[in-house]
């Protein structure tokens, strides 16, 4: 823990490095444990979906008979969450998102998403 | 074509001293120059000194954190996954092996932290410096105090887009101490084989033994099913894209959820 505390910053512009400062959140790029200390933060969104998910978001897909639930798929810090439409379904997705970004700091990108509906949808 | 045959240019002349070394360093270095940005109310600054003071300001209110977290939220739903055994492995006292791979298995030429010394100049005096640096990275483990210094850090802006104009258009790359990152690559490596177990399988990237192709495969799979799906419960997917989500990692949430899933605290 104190490897993530005790950092210190200095940016370079053009060349020039400013002042160091103290920052009081965020992993670095760069530093080889990032990316693992990332993987335990999602997996916060990936219990609080699954345990949510069994209340009241739906299940998420099966793609076949056979075939396991699928409710989210994760790669680092891009996310595929699989749910019903209706608008049920969306602001329970929502208050999810919310209750991550709240505990975790995580902010979604909304410009960036995007949503895909099955077909033969009304 | 022309990609392929600077390629292999690259490859016959490297970086010896050429017109080609050149010319590639200097078109590097324009691409990366930052020569004016937009600031929060629209209007550009261009001066060196309003840039740097510009920076500054943005990246101080990007890794301060938020004024209420409340880890509570996610955590309660986590189950502890760290069994006593793995603990016992993690905690173990480190030996001179381990540090010597970490600091080998780094890129010998990467750019350098604040003090200047690159990874190469370590792994060619190891000789000279094991005993010192093994004191040291076992004194911290050992939860000892790291000096302020060796965790320094630069952050290099990288842009992210062609032309950037405003500064979340440019990724932030920490420049480390190899100091610093032979602690912190020991841990690495040590977190590594217990992650298998720990990480749930919807999570594809980083994890030892997983593929990304196999998120891929899921993902392409689940959206064919829902193009095909009949009935009248429609169900849809939701891309989602974190802004800034390494940096907006919350440290006390980091925290909360290692206690929870069980990892001895300290």
């Amino acid at each position: 823990m104190k490897c993530v505390e005790t950092v210190s910053f200095s940016i370079r512009v053009n060349g020039h490095f400013s002042e160091f400062f103290r920052p009081s959140r965020g992993i670095r790029q760069g530093d080889p444990i990032s990316s693992y200390l990332f993987l335990l933060c999602s997996e916060g969104l990936s219990s609080l979906l699954k345990y949510n998910g069994q209340q009241f978001l739906c299940r998420g897909i099966k793609v076949g008979m056979h075939a396991p639930w699928i409710s989210h798929l994760l790669f680092a810090d891009d996310c595929v969450i699989f749910t019903q439409a209706s608008a049920i379904g969306a602001t329970r997705l929502h208050a999810i998102l919310e209750a991550y970004r709240q505990g975790s700091g995580q902010l979604v990108n909304k410009n960036k998403s995007a949503i895909f509906f099955s077909s033969k949808l009304p | 074509m022309m990609k392929q045959r600077s390629r292999v240019q690259w490859l016959a002349e490297g970086d010896r001293n050429t017109s080609f070394f050149h010319a590639r360093a200097r078109e590097r270095a324009r691409t990366n120059k930052i020569v004016s940005l937009k600031k929060v109310d629209g209007s550009y600054v261009s001066s060196q000194s309003e840039l740097e003071a510009l920076a500054a300001d943005f990246y101080t209110r990007l890794f301060a954190a938020q004024e209420q977290t409340t880890p509570e939220l996610i955590t309660q739903f986590v189950q502890p996954k760290v069994t006593i055994t793995m603990n016992e492995r993690l905690c173990a006292p480190v030996t001179d092996i381990e540090i010597k791979n970490a600091l080998f298995m780094m890129q010998p030429n990467k750019s350098p932290g604040p003090d200047g010394f690159t990874a190469e100049f370590y792994i060619r005096h190891w000789s000279l410096f094991r005993n010192d640096i093994c004191r040291a990275v076992r004194r911290f483990m050992e939860g000892g105090d790291m000096p302020e210094v060796v965790n320094r850090t630069f952050l290099v802006l990288i842009p992210k887009v062609k032309q950037p104009q405003d500064l979340s258009q440019y990724g932030p790359i920490a420049l480390c101490n190899v100091l610093y990152k032979i602690v912190s690559k020991v841990l690495a490596l040590r977190l590594r084989p217990v992650l298998e177990e720990i990480i749930s399988e919807e999570q594809n990237a980083f994890v030892p033994g997983r593929l990304i192709s196999d998120n891929v495969i899921t993902a392409f799979e689940c959206v064919h099913y829902l193009k095909k799906k009949k009935g009248k419960s429609g169900a849809c997917a939701v891309k989602i894209d974190m802004a800034k989500a390494y940096d907006r990692v919350e440290w006390c949430y980091l925290r909360e959820i290692m206690v929870k899933l069980g990892f001895a605290p300290g």
